[in-house]
């Protein structure tokens, strides 16, 4: 009997969880004339841009550094999109949980799940790239190593709910958090090698940009994808470690603070 | 009794810890952390209730602006868990308020999808009354318009006719019909009447007298929280509306005393 219930409370939530990605990915995109178009023509403008800029320091003995920066800028952008959505979430949510009888939880998922399906998209312009990429630069192919992204991406998606959901909770509490977070954010994004490359750093410096997680799951990807001209290799056991470390940590103390503080959210909102 | 029992509280109590003042910034807390300013008090909300409705019955709850009202919905609701005390719920219960749940930028027509999935419902289900759910609501071309267009008597329709059409247990109601103008106000009472007979139990919130007597059988009087009054419609209705006659006169307000303990 117990069973049943919640068996139909979990198909409820999955059916609203699938309702709001959907409502979240509507909106993104609502009175732009491209559409969902621009999830995979952002990535590729995004990567000329950085490419007509940075191409001539870092990538001179690079051929493939155009995939440097379009895997760094799409792997980045689950993260930062699913917190940047997931912080205010909760506290916009306000009717919604006063009316319903909603798990907390479900408005940050669907936001973390939006930011994937828009990775989905993204990565189809790869996709493109790398096969324009396996026709003009020789030596370079799509390995079959490029499977390891079904490890990679749950990892990253892990990862990156467990940063919203502590974003969006302490949000509820202290309001400041939102521009300390957009200040932040802009260092996260420096720390993290997505134009530049670390050879030729002094010790101290690559091992605080190692410390950052981005940096293992960046780095992960283009493991798998290939880099520097050569196709993808199988990562090493440190770097499966890395990134399933950092899912792991980040989702125990997202879900320690939200359960903590999710009963006094309704004296907040 | 052989009564199908459907909302049993026992001893709820709700407290709210409030700060003297919201502190919203971290900034502000550690000044006043440091300063030793951090005061909190006590509100209760709600005061030690206890109460039990079965299938078929209505309960209406009345009570002066902030008496409480609202916070025992949502307690009812699932919505807000009580500080203390215990509520067992047996069935689907859905919450009925002015404007909330509804996603402001969408159509009516992808609202009534969303709000029917937080209320359980699946896509199937939802395509099948959905017909139904427009020509109740009477929205016609308006159903395509985003919800920010709507006015409120427009949002409630919305909002009554989803929520009627779901065929709850328990629907909770908060001062919803009273915004329609009154052509609809009989279809509802009328829509009222056709769902209560089919076994759904009606938990009310309103300071339209007439409203209550009309369709509930038991009422609640809360006054700051507490219940001051519990039993039958006509004779708790004509206590309060002596009660607050006799206040008026008086010029006592409400919140002259603040059911408060300082910690």
């Amino acid at each position: 009997m117990i069973s049943e219930k919640k068996k139909k409370e979990r198909k409820k939530n999955f059916y609203v969880l699938t309702s709001m990605v959907k409502q979240n990915v509507r909106f993104k995109y609502r009175n732009s004339f491209l559409g969902v178009l621009w999830t995979v023509l952002r990535p590729i403008l995004e990567m000329l841009v950085l490419w007509f800029i940075f191409g001539q320091f870092f990538g001179r003995d690079d051929p493939t550094y155009h995939l440097y920066l379009l895997s760094a800028s799409i792997a980045f952008n689950v993260l930062s999109e699913a917190t940047l959505t997931s912080l205010k979430s909760i506290v916009n949510g306000t009717g919604l949980l006063n009316s319903t009888k909603l798990s907390y939880e479900v408005i940050p998922l669907a936001k973390t799940l939006s930011s994937l399906v828009n990775f989905l998209f993204s990565a189809i312009a790869l996709i493109i790239i790398m096969l324009f990429t396996m026709i003009f630069v020789g030596g370079y192919y799509i390995n079959w190593t490029i499977i390891f992204v079904i490890v990679w991406l749950p990892c990253l998606v892990v990862f990156s709910y467990g940063v919203s959901l502590l974003l969006s909770a302490v949000y509820v509490f202290f309001r400041d958090i939102e521009h300390i977070y957009g200040v932040f954010m802009i260092l996260w994004r420096y720390l993290t090698p997505m134009f530049y490359k670390t050879t030729g750093f002094p010790d101290a410096v690559v091992a605080i940009i190692n410390l950052n997680p981005m940096t293992q799951y960046v780095g992960f990807f283009r493991t798998i994808i290939g880099q520097g001209g050569i196709p993808g290799g199988i990562p090493g056991a440190d770097q499966f470690l890395y990134i399933i470390g950092w899912a792991i940590a980040a989702y125990a103390l997202g879900t320690l603070v939200f359960k903590s503080l999710k009963r006094k959210f309704v004296l907040y909102l | 009794m052989d009564k199908e029992v459907l909302i049993e509280l026992k001893n709820v109590s709700v407290q709210y810890r409030f700060p003297t003042e919201k502190v919203n910034s971290i900034k502000e807390y550690v000044v006043r952390l440091f300063k030793r300013k951090l005061h909190y008090r006590m509100f209760n909300a709600l005061d030690n209730i206890s109460l039990k409705v079965c299938r078929g019955e209505s309960l209406g709850i009345i009570g002066h602006n902030g008496a409480g009202k609202s916070t025992l919905l949502k307690v009812i609701a699932e919505i807000l868990q009580p500080t203390t005390g215990s509520v067992e719920i047996n069935g689907i219960s859905t919450l009925l308020s002015l404007g909330t749940g509804f996603d402001s930028e969408e159509t009516g027509r992808n609202n009534i999808y969303l709000s029917g999935a937080y209320m359980g419902l699946s896509k199937k289900q939802i395509d099948e009354k959905y017909d139904e759910i427009v020509a109740f609501s009477e929205l016609g071309e308006f159903i395509n318009v985003p919800i920010k267009n709507y006015s409120s008597g427009m949002r409630s329709r919305l909002a009554f006719a989803i929520a009627v059409d779901v065929q709850p247990d328990i629907m909770l109601t908060d001062e919803v019909l009273s915004t329609g103008d009154a052509a609809y106000a009989r279809k509802c009472g009328k829509k009222i009447a056709e769902i209560k007979s089919k076994g759904t139990t009606f938990i009310l919130v309103s300071h339209s007298m007439s409203m209550i007597r009309d369709m509930c059988t038991k009422v609640l009087w809360l006054d700051h929280g507490k219940m001051k009054m519990y039993g039958d419609a006509a004779e708790v209705c004509s206590a309060y509306e002596a009660d607050s006659l006799q206040k008026s006169k008086a010029g006592e307000t409400p919140y002259q005393k603040l059911n408060v303990t300082k910690t």
